[in-house]
């Protein structure tokens, strides 16, 4: 039988989770701020405010590196634990995972992140540190092809980048920095969720104790969604990039604003189970896309959610962007209902779910996930995934409308080669 | 030198996992000539079979059987190569209606009963094109080309360059019936047949006992090596453009007068230098001397040296490498070495307690203590623990900068 979630929610708003594991010998600790990438246009007590992109990104090395305690990082690594922290569009998140010194690092943790030092010099140095991490990621495939796509998809609203640009960063000024950081950084805007070998009475204890040392400001925030409309600001980009063969890709705005956080969490099981009739290796799509050597890997498949609009992409290196466009929109505008794959798509989840206990992180980061993209504290299950109905199925994917996409095609400058290269694939 | 004859099934037990674990390690031929074959082999075994000719079936039959895909592994055990096939199935008390006997058999069925016909395997030339575009995109990979452009350099014997991406004129040379020819000479020798699980297993370890009785053991000596570098009286230079935007400087360390005792000390100065506890080269380069992007260090102990490797401007090249010789002797430090060890030592012991949260770490450690080349971790940490300053400050003069690679890029990121 799994292990079950514990919840706890104290006076001062925070709200944590405790998921014990004493078949382990290490502790996970994980401090959720409620702040990530896409949150650029903010309302703080009744005043709009539109940030940079790579504000919350910034936030994150700031209160890592310009503590009262020093660099966290290295603070808790030398006490011999893994830690890090990730911001995504959605949260920042500080971690730590120890075997030792469990006190200790939660008191880092929480007091390090809580107690920084503003000042104009510390912040030329946390920029220093994010100019050269911007750099580092220009020779990314992966992070251009995304800038490029969100710049595509949304006309009014800013998903484009977590870490932000240069430009953004140069920007930023400390009174900004301070601002955001008093009206995100405060208890009802926190998660703290533990897992593995702990005392969970004496762990709530603590973290009651440490939280009651500190002192935070009053703010009332607000989100501000922009409309959006669900048409795409711009059809087509090109990229140029050192790559063995062109990359062609298919982004998908999808609305949702249809669904709960509760149907949006279930359509993330069935969009996975979509690709697998539809785009994976189990669908007669791929098989032909392969026969026709349009395609000789299998497509690339992702799909996330930005508040009311489900982004699905779909690529493939090929030299046969046409055709492979043409085979994708078919498909999914005629898309298989195929009852075999759906139990067999099941069957391989169940699986998947019931192996995670044996690594904690495969247990915490889905529900971390399920929490912040969902605000659905729950831990995934067998017996969820037994509730799933191919009916279900049908009618959720049937509401979806594709008609909304972009394009991005990469191709390396040196076109003659492509070419040659491109009739000798086609031979093969 | 340890014998090993493939004659047992090796029965680890264990009750912490959710999962049950059978592994078959098949001894093949090592050679240089064949590493072409090896590239392509498990792939023409595992993404289809006879029964199932085409992917999509295959994969269909594995969801099933509720089986995670079998993965296979090139695993290096001292002078010996060995194929590895690794299957992973659920316990009962997880999902209640898997079929422990059609799951075993499917996955035997894979391995010995594959897609052929008259001229071999079915899909070679569709693997073959498979393997091809993946060693191009590794080629345009700026940080693995860029590693397998220096061992190229450095190699003196082919054991670096043992790999694909350095014999990709085997790929286009290599013939249907040379890879059927070897995958019958691997399929009709006895492999190491390993389970990890509980009691469930028994009737795995019954349908295997069955299924190989036919087969005579084989016996398989397994020696340590080492190739060891040779150390030049200068350092090489050699510097070449690249299309990115960040430029790549690798220097290569060599020890001089190498011995399989140094191994260690080579490995733990890597932590010294770069680990989450001691981060003296970053510390150097990027912090102190804001150099650099990102460093990085790693040890090639069987080959008797230490590679730095850092993102840089492009006109950092001199000076970075000169800081990085002033790293090493400000290294040549008691205190230092002292505080840094210490610090180590008690990051082991820590690690010990994490890895033994692996589900599969007694099953690692297991098989490495089986074949004997060698050490298991425990074993490692304790040998550690036993280093003292005084022998890392000793050999700190013995590494000598005998390769600097300088991989220029386009212009410095903006």
């Amino acid at each position: 039988m799994q292990t079950k979630i514990k919840t706890y929610q104290l006076e001062n708003g925070l709200t944590i989770y405790f998921y014990p594991d004493h078949t382990k010998h290490s502790v996970m600790v994980h401090l959720i701020v409620k702040f990530g990438g896409k949150d650029t246009d903010v309302m703080i007590d009744e005043n709009n405010y539109h940030l940079p992109d790579g504000m919350a990104h910034l936030l994150e090395h700031y209160t890592i590196e310009q503590n009262q305690y020093g660099n966290l990082v290295s603070l808790l690594t030398k006490k011999f634990m893994d830690t890090n922290g990730i911001t995504n569009r959605l949260c920042t998140c500080y971690y730590f995972d120890a075997v030792k010194y469990i006190d200790e690092g939660l008191e880092l943790l929480i007091k390090g992140i809580h107690q920084p030092n503003f000042s104009e010099k510390n912040l030329e140095i946390t920029k220093h540190a994010i100019r050269e991490e911007i750099r580092g990621t220009q020779d990314s495939i992966d992070r251009r092809i995304n800038v490029l796509e969100m710049g595509q998809l949304f006309c009014n609203r800013s998903y484009r980048s977590t870490i932000g640009t240069i430009s953004d960063i140069d920007h930023i000024t400390i009174e900004e920095v301070e601002k955001i950081y008093h009206a995100f950084y405060q208890p009802s805007n926190e998660i703290i969720v533990v897992a593995g070998n702990f005392q969970e009475k004496k762990m709530l204890e603590k973290i009651k104790t440490l939280y009651h040392e500190l002192s935070f400001e009053t703010h009332t925030i607000k989100r501000i969604l922009k409309e959006e409309p669900t048409t795409v600001k711009n059809k087509k980009a090109v990229l140029n990039f050192p790559i063995a063969r062109p990359i062609y890709e298919l982004s998908f705005k999808v609305p949702i604003c249809h669904l709960t956080e509760e149907q949006k969490m279930k359509l993330d099981w069935y969009i996975a189970i979509f690709f697998e009739m539809n785009f994976s290796i189990l669908s007669p799509l791929v098989k032909k896309l392969k026969d026709r050597k349009v395609i000789d890997k299998n497509l690339v498949l992702s799909s996330n959610f930005y508040d009311d609009y489900l982004i699905v992409k779909i690529g493939a290196y090929t030299y046969q962007k046409e055709k492979l466009q043409k085979e994708i929109l078919e498909t999914l505008k005629h898309p298989r209902l195929d009852d075999e794959v759906f139990d067999l798509a099941i069957r391989e989840k169940k699986l998947k779910v019931s192996l995670r206990p044996e690594k904690l992180i495969d247990v915490i980061d889905p529900f971390i996930d399920n929490l912040v993209y969902f605000d659905c504290p729950q831990l995934d299950s067998v017996t969820y995934l037994d509730t799933l109905s191919i009916q279900e199925y049908q009618e959720m994917i049937h509401k979806l409308d594709f008609s909304n996409y972009c394009t991005v095609e990469v191709i390396d400058k040196d076109m003659d080669k492509n070419q040659e290269a491109q009739q000798e694939f086609i031979a093969n | 030198m340890k014998t090993r004859s493939t004659k047992k099934i090796h029965f680890i037990k264990n009750e912490k996992n959710n999962t049950n674990l059978i592994e078959l390690w098949f001894p093949i031929d090592s050679r240089d000539e064949n590493i072409a074959i090896r590239a392509i082999l498990p792939r023409l075994l595992l993404y289809t079979s006879e029964k199932y000719p085409v992917e999509y079936l295959i994969e269909r039959e594995y969801m099933r059987n509720y089986m995670l895909k079998t993965s296979s592994g090139l695993e290096k055990v001292g002078d010996q190569l060995l194929y590895s096939f690794r299957l992973v199935i659920p316990q009962k008390k997880n999902i209640n209606d898997f079929h422990m006997k059609k799951a075993i058999q499917f996955f035997l069925n894979t391995i010995y009963h594959p897609n052929i016909d008259t001229n071999g395997f079915v899909k070679f030339e569709e693997e073959r094109n498979y393997v091809r575009k993946r060693i191009e995109q590794i080629r345009k990979s700026k940080f693995d080309s860029t590693v397998e452009e220096v061992l190229e350099i450095l190699d003196e014997d082919g054991s670096l360059i043992n790999s694909l991406y350095h014999h990709q004129d085997q790929l286009e040379t290599l013939k249907n019936k040379d890879v059927y020819h070897y995958y019958q000479k691997m399929v009709n020798t006895r492999p190491f047949i390993f389970l990890y699980g509980n009691e469930e297993l028994l009737e795995a370890f019954h349908l295997l006992e069955e299924f190989y009785k036919e087969f005579t053991p084989t016996h398989i000596s397994f020696k340590k090596v080492n190739h060891f570098l040779t150390l030049h009286p200068s350092v090489k230079t050699i510097e070449k453009e690249k299309p990115y935007r960040e430029s790549i400087l690798c220097m290569a360390y060599k020890v001089r007068n190498m011995k399989e005792e140094d191994r260690i000390l080579l490995r733990l100065l890597i932590h010294i230098l770069d680990s989450n506890v001691s981060r003296i080269l970053n510390e150097k380069l990027r912090n102190q001397e804001k150099l650099v992007y990102w460093a990085t260090a790693s040890s090639y102990s069987k080959y008797g040296f230490l590679g730095i490797g850092c993102g840089i401007y492009k006109d950092n090249l001199q000076v970075t490498i000169n800081k990085t010789e002033e790293m090493f002797q400000e290294l040549n430090n008691y205190e230092t070495i002292s505080k840094a060890l210490s610090l180590l030592k008690e990051r082991d012991e820590c690690e010990l307690l994490r890895i033994k949260d692996d589900a599969y770490y007694e099953y690692d450690q297991y098989v490495i203590k089986y074949f004997g080349v060698k050490e298991t971790h425990a074993e490692l940490t304790k040998r550690f623990q036993q280093i003292t300053p005084e022998q890392v400050i000793a050999f700190l003069p013995r590494l000598k900068l005998d390769l600097i690679y300088f991989a220029k890029g386009v212009k410095d990121a903006d």
